[in-house]
């Protein structure tokens, strides 16, 4: 991604963001509420038209697309809002998730392994997303990400409002993902910086809507102190 | 006594039967694109006189006819769709939904007066080459059963389309959060246009199957667009599953009341039972919120 600039009516939020995800990398953008972040996961799923910049994946122009060319194309999103279909049982929601062509055709496969990450989720298969708890809403927001079969995953705050516990055990899926799905890049937007940066290759701090620091972010609770330490607080 | 009861129960059955037609492109039209399609009786009776006046001036043979008459209709709602509503979707909301009652309403207008003042003795009636059948010792109508049991497999062939294919399913993700479907690859734009043809569809059939049981006149359309909005309002809005339940209750109540009471109190007391049930359950009759 390329100076990219980004906002809603009149009011910009992303300035000039450049961002670099290589394959099979996991790259964390950290940042305080209101920095961007997820501005700019959704100007990447196309959610929201950028208004300069550009956006590639595997060389390939896709900003400018709408939505669902960009799902085609291999992006998938899981926001913090989770924007399930709350009237449809958790398999249906799973199943959507496999609309595109592409994901179809792998649907077996890729729900064992959106059950093997989250279990729970085998569990409720029945049961409507709308009834199901905050945590199992984002482990069944992420999973429908992973249904559309994508080689970029944006994952939008997992941990936000969630127990220490189910945090802990969002984060577990995640690595279990990776160790799956090793061909797989995230990009990854978080508030709870320790976790996100153990679980990181590289990452970016996004303030005020620009980067402000890119490179090795240090992990483990030394991330806490860096990135106060780049915004200031 | 008995017997008749059973006839007319029977009767409102087939009626709300098709209302629930009639209803249920209305209730998934407005669900996922916001438009609260104030043509939709037009589009019915456009189907109806088209036929007719392929059956009376050029003599086309009825199934053509009616195959004619249901393309015909679908091709309107494109049109209706693609080229009228164009602005409407420029907006979000209230918004939405206001320039949309203001366009299918004017669209409706336009109809009615074309249709009323260039074919004004198009009216439809489809007879049944066998009229009646014994059925445990009541003689029962023929067109009663076959129009009852043609709109119930309708109905469920629509329920079985949005529950069990991968388009009715991205219907349904729509309806219930747009940008959800959105971001597993569902293409707004696309399915729009589809849930209009498919309510052009349904529409055409239930025109179709009314005029078996009973004679459907060029200026019906505004009768039809009310009764459907009735059943959609009390249905849930928003629900096809509640769409039908309340197309059988209004179908069957006013059936009986046109019986006890005669066909213009009937309306008067119908809309007196919908105020109260909606009073009693305001998210409609099944009660899902949305």
């Amino acid at each position: 991604m390329d100076s990219l600039e980004a906002g809603y009516g009149d009011i910009q939020v992303l300035w000039n963001v450049s961002i670099e995800v290589d394959r099979g990398e996991v790259v964390a953008v950290l940042g305080p509420n209101g920095a961007g972040k997820t501005t700019l996961l959704k100007a990447i799923a196309g959610l929201l038209k950028p208004r300069k910049g550009s956006i590639q994946l595997d060389g390939k122009r896709i900003d400018g697309l709408p939505p669902e060319k960009i799902v085609e194309e291999g992006v998938a999103l899981a926001l913090a809002e989770k924007e399930l279909f709350p009237l449809m049982t958790v398999r249906e929601n799973l199943l959507l998730g496999a609309f595109n062509k592409r994901a179809r055709r792998k649907l077996d496969e890729n729900l064992a392994l959106v059950f093997s990450i989250f279990p729970k989720l085998r569990e409720r298969q029945l049961q409507r997303a709308g009834t199901m708890s905050g945590g199992e809403q984002q482990m069944l927001a992420i999973g429908r990400a992973l249904m559309t079969d994508s080689k970029l995953l944006l994952l939008d705050e997992p941990s936000t409002g969630l127990s220490p516990l189910l945090v802990k055990n969002i984060f577990e899926g995640l690595r279990k993902l990776m160790e799956n799905k090793s061909e797989m890049s995230i990009l990854l937007v978080e508030q709870r910086t320790a976790q996100a940066a153990n679980l990181s290759d590289r990452g970016y701090i996004l303030s005020n809507g620009r980067v402000v620091f890119e490179g090795d972010i240090e992990g483990g609770l030394n991330a806490q102190a860096f990135v106060k330490k780049y915004l200031g607080m | 006594m008995d017997a008749n009861f059973l006839l007319f129960f029977l009767d409102g059955v087939v009626f709300g039967l098709i209302l629930s037609l009639i209803a249920a492109g209305l209730t998934l039209i407005y669900g996922l694109a916001g438009v609260l399609n104030l043509a939709h009786g037009e589009l019915l009776v456009i189907c109806t006189v088209g036929t007719a006046v392929l059956l009376q001036a050029f003599n086309f043979p009825l199934p053509l006819a009616l195959v004619a008459g249901i393309l015909l209709t679908m091709g309107t709602a494109a049109f209706l769709e693609k080229i009228l509503l164009r602005p409407v979707y420029l907006l979000e909301g209230e918004e939405r939904v206001l320039l949309g009652l203001y366009m299918t309403l004017s669209f409706s207008i336009l109809v009615h007066g074309a249709l009323i003042t260039s074919f004004p003795l198009a009216f439809l009636t489809i007879n049944l080459p066998v009229a009646t059948v014994d059925f445990m010792g009541l003689t029962v109508r023929t067109a009663q059963i076959a129009t009852g049991v043609a709109s119930a497999a309708i109905l469920i062939g629509v329920y079985l389309f949005l529950k069990k294919t991968w388009n009715g399913m991205a219907i349904r993700s729509l309806t219930q959060n747009e940008t959800g479907a959105l971001i597993v690859g569902v293409s707004v734009k696309r399915y729009r246009l589809l849930v209009f043809l498919l309510g052009a569809f349904l529409v055409s059939l239930a025109g179709i199957i009314r005029s078996v049981v009973a004679t459907v006149a060029p200026e019906s359309g505004i009768e039809f667009t009310i009764l459907g909005l009735l059943v959609t309002v009390l249905g849930g809005i928003r629900s096809v599953y509640g769409t039908i339940v309340a197309g059988l209750v209004i179908g069957v109540v006013y059936t009986f009341l046109v019986v006890f009471i005669g066909t213009y109190l009937a309306y008067v007391a119908l809309l007196i039972f919908i105020i109260i049930l909606i009073l009693i359950k305001p998210y409609g009759i099944v009660g899902e919120r949305w």
